[in-house]
């Protein structure tokens, strides 16, 4: 039986992933790559993910191997469902809990490899931090500074006042 | 951001977009994309109260020319707007304000859906102002009391010159008594006409009739997915040919929904035939298909059997009556094994069925549903002494995942297959239902027993 076929992925720091075709596609990037490059024994330069984002990332990849491909058609109506939806599966969930320069670098990693699947998980993951909370409370979260002078955010509460109720 | 904040409900926005700078841009553009309701772009304007004429600005309330860059702003925000003139009937004071601060602008320059509710006259007019070239869909309801049809057909027609390069899908639903709505249908085909675009032409219970030229405006999309419309006026050929001509011009179609009738209520009706229907046999590409008539013909196998050949893709069938049961029967009930066996696909179906005709045992049936998930049995009426034969009977051909209603008059939508009131006798399909779940029970428990008993 031959093996499976193997691609090359260089990080922005230089170290070297050697996975499975299969799992690296699961980025359309890399997909895309492969597709117009052709199989080459060349590594592909990710140049905007380090080392350790970049194996978390395949740890990623290589659990949802085999999961289908989001269509590139879907119906909207059925993304706007998904979006909404903040349910995450346990195995994502356990995968995601890191610490918060981590996730948003895989919030980063998937935009930028185009792994759709991944940049939910990561996203849901931030909106079910924020759910429910405060702005001074979403500030503290995340070590924001509140740049608004206090008339601006009068200002802007009041515009949008009526989403408090909805 | 904007990717963290689709996941967020539009309170949690509101929170967001008062962070800090760097969100808030963000978190507006998500929270404004869908709006309920105008009324949250109309309070930018000023407090609102609620006059004789509708909602409006406070009477001293002038409108900086700052304030109206702000409703600007937002405005360009809005993609999705749901507008209910029932519950937030806007005056036209306030609507002509808007005009006049939009001379040659778009109000709403990005949106992409809009669904109005219109309840009163005066909010015809009004579509027109919020409508926008940027439009995906438009969906109209509109309501019987309060808007008088001239009205509907005024906006119509105003809407025709309308340019709307993007529209994909038009759904309209009327509530006027039947027969009213072909005064409607010159203006809807004019409006229709020419939107190139168009691949989803939902008429939810408006009436086309023949003379109205609208199913020939359909025609002229041969990228067309969706139509629904209720026929009305049509004589056995001329529905058989307008539907020849559709299936000749739009061979994508994947959803229909027709109903086929007499022009007037009380007419002595229409019967709808399976050779009525025939020519939509050539759209290969039917997943969806709704059908009924004043009274009906039952389908025999024979013509079941072509409909499996010719949409393998079929998953949602409803062949209806609008006849009383007394009149109507149905279709023999031992009809389902043919459904059964020459459409597998089928995950709902819809019809009535006769529960009086021989109704076979378990051992002669020979066909069981395999994806079937709902059985709408209309208003079929179940004989005396016959419940149990008809459990028997349904448990053998569908499987225990199956649901069975009513569904009656909502053909339309997939409340079709919700509605559970229809039947003249609720607590007799009440009773086969626990029936067929007690049989259900058994066969699993009887096949576990069988299966412990080769294990050991």
């Amino acid at each position: 039986m031959s093996a499976a076929p193997q691609v090359t992925l260089e990080s922005s720091d230089g170290e070297k992933f050697k996975v499975d075709k299969e799992v690296a596609e699961r980025s359309v990037l890399i997909k895309n790559m492969i597709e117009d490059v052709g199989e080459s024994d060349n590594p592909i330069p990710l140049p905007n993910v380090n080392a350790s984002v970049l194996k978390k990332v395949l740890e990623y990849c290589e659990h949802h191997r085999g999961d289908p491909l989001p269509a590139a058609d879907a119906d909207p109506s059925n993304d706007d469902n998904r979006k909404r939806a903040t349910e995450i599966s346990d195995w994502d969930q356990k995968f995601i809990q890191v610490d918060q320069e981590m996730l948003f670098e895989i919030i980063l990693a998937a935009n930028y490899m185009d792994i759709k699947p991944l940049l939910d998980v990561g996203c849901k993951t931030v909106a079910n931090m924020i759910k429910g909370k405060t702005p001074e409370e979403i500030r503290k979260l995340f070590n924001i500074v509140n740049d608004f002078t206090p008339e601006e955010e009068a200002q802007i509460k009041k515009e949008n006042e009526w989403a408090e109720d909805r | 951001m904007s990717k963290i904040f689709e996941h967020l409900d539009q309170k949690d926005c509101g929170a967001a977009a008062i962070v800090c700078r760097r969100w808030s841009s963000s978190a507006l553009d998500e929270l404004w994309r869908s709006l309920p309701t105008l009324i949250p772009l109309l309070s930018l304007l000023g407090p609102i109260e609620d006059t004789n004429m509708g909602k409006d600005l406070q009477p001293d309330v002038i409108v900086a020319e700052g304030t109206w860059e702000v409703f600007k702003g937002y405005a360009k925000r809005v993609r999705v707007l749901a507008h209910d003139s029932g519950d937030a009937l806007i005056s036209t004071g306030l609507v002509l304000r808007i005009v006049s601060a939009h001379l040659g602008q778009t109000v709403l320059p990005n949106l992409r859906e809009a669904d109005w509710n219109l309840c009163d006259d005066d909010t015809t007019y009004q579509v027109a102002v919020f409508c926008s070239p940027s439009l995906d869909s438009i969906s109209l309801q509109i309501a019987n009391d309060g808007v008088d049809i001239r009205m509907v057909q005024r906006m119509l027609v105003s809407l025709s010159s309308f340019p709307l390069p993007r529209l994909r899908v038009i759904h309209i639903t009327t509530e006027y008594p039947r027969g009213t709505d072909a005064q409607l249908n010159e203006a809807l085909s004019a409006f229709i006409k020419n939107r190139g675009t168009l691949s989803e032409l939902r008429l939810q219970a408006v009436q086309v009739t023949p003379d109205g030229g609208l199913l020939a405006a359909a025609c002229g999309f041969s990228q067309l997915r969706v139509l629904e419309g209720d026929l009305v006026g049509y004589t056995g050929t001329s529905f058989r040919s307008a539907l020849e001509d559709l299936a000749s011009a739009c061979p994508l179609l994947e959803t229909v929904s027709f109903g086929k009738g007499g022009l007037n209520t009380g007419d002595n009706g229409e019967t709808l035939t399976f050779d009525d229907v025939e020519p939509l046999l050539r759209c290969r590409r039917l997943e969806d298909v709704r059908i009924w008539g004043d009274t009906l013909q039952p389908f025999e196998e024979e013509d079941i059997g072509r409909i499996g050949c010719a949409w393998p893709r079929l998953t949602t069938l409803v062949i209806g009556s609008r006849a009383e049961p007394a009149q109507d029967t149905g279709a023999p009930i031992l009809r389902l094994m043919d459904y059964a066996w020459h459409l597998p696909t089928l995950r709902r179906l819809a019809c009535r069925f006769d529960c009086s005709e021989r109704i076979p045992s378990a051992g002669q049936v020979i066909a069981r549903f395999k994806h079937l998930r709902i059985l709408g049995l209309e208003e079929s009426i179940i004989p005396s002494g016959r419940l149990t034969f008809v459990a028997e009977f349904l448990s053998m051909v569908c499987g225990p995942a199956v649901k069975f209603t009513s569904s009656v008059n909502s053909w339309f939508s997939d409340r079709a297959f919700e509605d559970r009131d229809g039947w003249a006798e609720p607590d007799e399909w009440n009773q086969v239902e626990t029936m067929i779940q007690a049989i259900h029970r058994v066969q699993i428990g009887y096949s576990r027993l069988m299966s412990d008993s080769a294990v050991a």
